[in-house]
């Protein structure tokens, strides 16, 4: 399983949606809230210079986005880290 | 050694095996390491004492290595980590199960998956007859599982189109396709083809079987009657066999007690005191019971895939200025396709030209046909009624609205319910016990009591047969899985036994106004001018609030765009949520804000006050505009509530359930609106006082949240039940529990009474299965029963079960079908 960060801000629709599509299929995730954490919202700024939650970033590909473009990336990213790396 | 492809995955391993410390103990561990599959460069080290291989996990894992050598006497201890893990740590797996296709089935395959080290995340759906599952093959590889699965005399296939590897040679998976991107096309890998003569499954070749082995005993029974008997032993053997093969197997994977266990041991049992009759008698009328539940779950599945061919094959794509005919499956994302009336739209898309009456009743369930224009969302699936519509592709077809849908409700059969888990244990309590009972009855009055043998040894044979648990354990899938499917055709999506269970317990109902209660498309009723003009109100507003996306912002720029106002340019537009939003306007610092906001930053005239009150009291949202802190006017904006809000509120309270609307307005607003549908109201919540709410409403029993599941996600999140509605939003549909896919308020009634017819049938189910076993272990105790009398109560009981919970794919829900509104936007309030 690719290591999985998920950044998130708190209320935030899309991003309950990705950490449910990822819990659903079984994947662990470090999420990181970067409303109020200047060093989690510059490392999310430096990965996928975004700073609009929820950003996902598995393995080496990262998704940012509303969460209806970020799901089939998210499948995509599940299904190539449960095959071989 | 097993020489293998080079390609193959493989895992280094080094261990220091304690113990080998001759060199014939070195010898022994080679000899045993040649015999393992997928072992190979095996190097052992007479001066570390240490063991080096290469191993491939799929079909040796690393386990069974170390074990092995535990059982020649030696202990290894790992001196490193493989080498980079070779291996997915668990791959996603999803089999079609050829003859999984009864409730007792399924659980006979989870037991025995529950035995395997390394699974997880296992998921039967009883729609799909699919076996999911994360599995570590390092620890248990997928052929183990899979001659596990044909041991117990089923026939699994992976799915995705991956050939499993055969043993002979590796293949390892790069493709291995996890299962949930099936959405769009789970059926058609279903192997048991719809329409399928009932005679040509599995089940029904035992019944045809054992039905022509019975009744030929029966006929050589008149030709030779000394020899009837022989007749009878050869059905009942004959008819036996699978079944004892599949029971051995099951007792092999940690379930001795399995229903085929039971009738075994019954029919042989029947064999052996000389009544070889009813014995083959049990065998017929168990394939029968069998072969039932077999149409059970097949019926219940045609009522999902029927949603399924609702999309259309084909689909005409626009090129240049023609079209062409394409099949719709390989529509990509931003292609053209034209939609003819009385054709169905092939893709989820939005139009590009034309205005049309859509009916949605495939995916909403809502048979009055929306008139959607350019702009608007249209469903694959969805009948074009009159015009002729261009429209742009949004999604591929394998990830469509309704191929979700389909999707959701076959992981939804994964889950299970409460009752379901407390069934599965008290069957794996219930079976057993019987079985030790039988055993008493059979014994001890004869070595005991000195009664004679042959009449307790009958009662206690007749007993295993009341011991079968099959209508028991189809009891709880049969009702839920038909609840699932009725739902599903009525708009109403609910994802999940568990969440199917609660809905019909809420005590409470919590709504959020906008979007949900009312149609989310708020008005500018009135503006009123303080030493302005009313124009110049609304210019200045709408203005201030022209960058912005809030419904009552775009109310206020409609009516500005509505009577032609010229809007001038902004600078350093800037929102306080829920309280204010300012801008630089023409030189001015303009804010348009609540009318709360308003009077901490400066005194409001007396007569401007009256006049927000009297708005908040007719149910309208009242904003002030402010030329820094002197107020130029108000503008009152009105959300209307949807037409069938007052009979939705009204029907949850006939079924004793309380309501409370949950609204951002100030609370004079709230209560207009509330007041009028007839429900409690919580006003002038922040969005986090929301889940404060939720979290003291329940304090008093369960409770369901009904939102759009966009801006309440997480209040969805913290109740119960999280009810999303205009549902269709990929961010709603993965956050709820239970979604209304049409714009009906009073689909929250039908998930409650649906709910509650669900658990009504399950309780019938249970009464039914246990009811005649009852009765059957009394009077079979009292000697009345004989052996396929006991086996036909069972049947019976499957069979009764069976068509109860059939009766709920009839379930009509309540009430008529309002009009409803095209797609609203989520709205937030702003008060």
């Amino acid at each position: 399983m690719p290591e999985i960060t998920l950044y998130t801000v708190p209320n935030c629709a899309d991003c309950q949606a990705v950490k449910r599509l990822l819990t659903s299929h079984g994947a662990t995730f470090t999420e990181k809230n970067v409303r109020g954490d200047p060093g989690a919202l510059a490392e999310m700024q430096a990965r996928a210079d975004v700073r609009i939650a929820p950003v996902t970033v598995i393995g080496g590909q990262v998704c940012s986005g509303p969460f209806a473009e970020q799901r089939p990336q998210i499948l995509a990213a599940l299904r190539g880290g449960s095959a071989l790396s | 050694m097993t020489s293998s492809d080079p390609n193959t995955p493989r895992s280094r391993l080094e261990y220091f095996v304690d113990g080998m410390d001759c060199a014939s103990c070195v010898q022994k561990v080679e000899r045993m390491i040649e015999r393992l599959p997928g072992a190979d460069s095996v190097k052992t080290s007479f001066n570390k004492q240490t063991l080096e291989l290469e191993l491939d996990e799929s079909r040796t894992p690393r386990t069974q290595l170390e074990e092995n050598l535990r059982a020649l006497g030696y202990s290894p201890s790992p001196l490193r980590p493989a080498a980079a893990p070779t291996l997915p740590v668990a791959a996603q797996l999803e089999y079609f199960v050829d003859g999984m296709d009864c409730a007792s089935c399924v659980q006979k395959v989870e037991r025995m998956v529950a035995t395997l080290p390394g699974t997880g995340d296992v998921k039967t759906s009883f729609n799909k007859q699919t076996l999911a599952l994360a599995l570590n093959e390092a620890q248990t590889p997928r052929a183990t599982l899979e001659s596990n699965l044909r041991a117990l005399g089923y026939v699994p296939s992976l799915l995705g189109g991956v050939p499993t590897p055969a043993p002979a040679h590796d293949d390892h998976d790069h493709h291995d396709h996890s299962g949930h991107d099936h959405a769009g096309h789970g059926h058609v890998h279903e192997a048991p083809k719809p329409g399928q003569p009932w005679y040509a499954t599995g089940q029904g070749k035992l019944v045809v079987t054992s039905g022509v082995l019975l009744a030929l005993a029966w006929l050589f029974g008149f030709v030779e009657p000394q020899f009837a008997t022989f007749g009878y032993i050869a059905a009942t053997v004959i008819g036996v066999w699978p079944l004892a093969k599949k029971a051995y197997a099951s007792a092999r994977f940690g379930d001795p007690f399995s229903i085929n266990m039971l009738v075994s041991l019954a029919a042989l049992g029947a064999v052996l005191i000389g009544q070889a009759a009813e014995g083959a008698v049990v065998v017929f009328f168990f394939a029968v019971g069998e072969l039932l539940e077999g149409i059970a779950a097949g019926r219940a599945r045609a009522g999902i895939q029927a949603l399924a061919a609702l999309a259309p094959k084909t689909a005409l794509l626009v090129e240049g200025t023609g079209t062409r005919e394409v099949p719709a499956d390989a529509l990509q994302v931003g292609q053209t396709v034209q939609v003819n009336p009385g054709a169905r739209v092939p893709a989820d898309g939005t139009i590009l030209t034309g205005t049309s009456s859509l009916d949605d009743s495939p995916v909403t369930g809502e048979s009055v046909p929306v008139v959607k224009s350019a702009g608007n969302i249209v469903y694959a699936g969805s009948i074009n009624t009159d015009g002729v519509l261009t429209v742009r592709v949004d999604k591929a077809a394998s990830d469509n609205t309704i191929a979700r849908i389909i999707h959701l409700v076959e992981e939804a059969e994964g889950s299970k319910a409460p009752t379901a888990r407390f069934i599965d244990r008290f069957s794996r309590y219930y079976t057993p016990g019987v079985v030790a009972v039988s055993a008493l009855v059979a014994l001890i009055p004869p070595l005991f009591l000195g009664a004679e043998w042959y009449p307790w040894l009958y009662k206690g044979i007749a007993l295993l047969l009341i011991g079968c648990p099959c209508a028991l354990v189809l009891s709880v899938p049969a009702a839920i899985t038909s609840g699932i499917s009725a739902g599903t055709r009525r708009g109403l999506l609910i994802k999940g036994g568990a969440a199917l269970e609660s809905i019909g317990t809420v005590k409470t109902v919590a709504f959020d106004k906008t979007g949900t209660l009312t149609a989310g498309k708020p008005r500018v009723t009135d503006v009123v001018g303080l030493n302005v003009g009313r124009t110049e109100v609304l210019r200045l507003a709408a203005a201030v609030e022209s960058g912005s996306s809030h419904p009552l912002a775009k109310a206020i720029t409609d009516a500005a765009k509505q009577d032609n106002l010229p809007l001038p340019a902004v600078t350093d537009a800037q929102a306080i949520p829920g309280k204010a939003v300012t801008a630089t306007v023409e030189g001015r610092t303009l804010s348009v804000s609540s009318p709360r906001h308003a009077a901490t930053l400066t005194a409001l005239p007396a007569k401007l006050s009256a006049t927000i009150e009297t708005f908040e009291k007719q149910g309208r949202t009242a904003v002030v505009l402010l030329d820094g802190a002197a107020p130029l006017g108000v503008i009152a904006i009105r959300d209307e509530p949807r037409p069938d809000a007052r009979e939705a509120i009204a029907q949850l309270r006939a079924l004793g359930v309380n309501t409370v609307m949950l609204t951002g307005d100030n609370a004079r607003t709230g209560r207009a609106i509330a007041s009028d549908l007839g429900m409690d109201v919580q006003a002038e919540l922040l969005p986090e006082d929301k889940l404060k709410v939720i979290a003291d409403l329940k304090a008093q029993g369960v409770v369901a949240m009904v939102g759009d599941g966009i801006n309440d996600a997480p209040a969805l999140a913290q109740s119960d039940v999280g009810i999303a509605m205009g549902g269709g939003t990929d961010v709603a549909l993965e956050t709820a529990d239970a979604a209304l896919l049409g714009e009906r308020v009073t689909g929250v009634a039908q998930l409650v009474s649906l709910s509650r017819a669900t658990m009504q049938n399950i309780k019938w189910n249970i009464a039914f299965a246990l009811g005649l076993k009852a009765i059957f272990l009394v009077t079979t105790l009292l000697g009345y029963t004989n052996l396929w009398m006991a086996i036909l109560a069972d049947t019976g009981a499957t069979a009764l079960v069976t068509a109860n919970a059939l009766r709920l794919l009839r379930w009509k829900g309540g009430g008529p079908a309002a009009p409803r509104a095209v797609a609203p936007l989520p709205t937030p309030t702003r008060a």
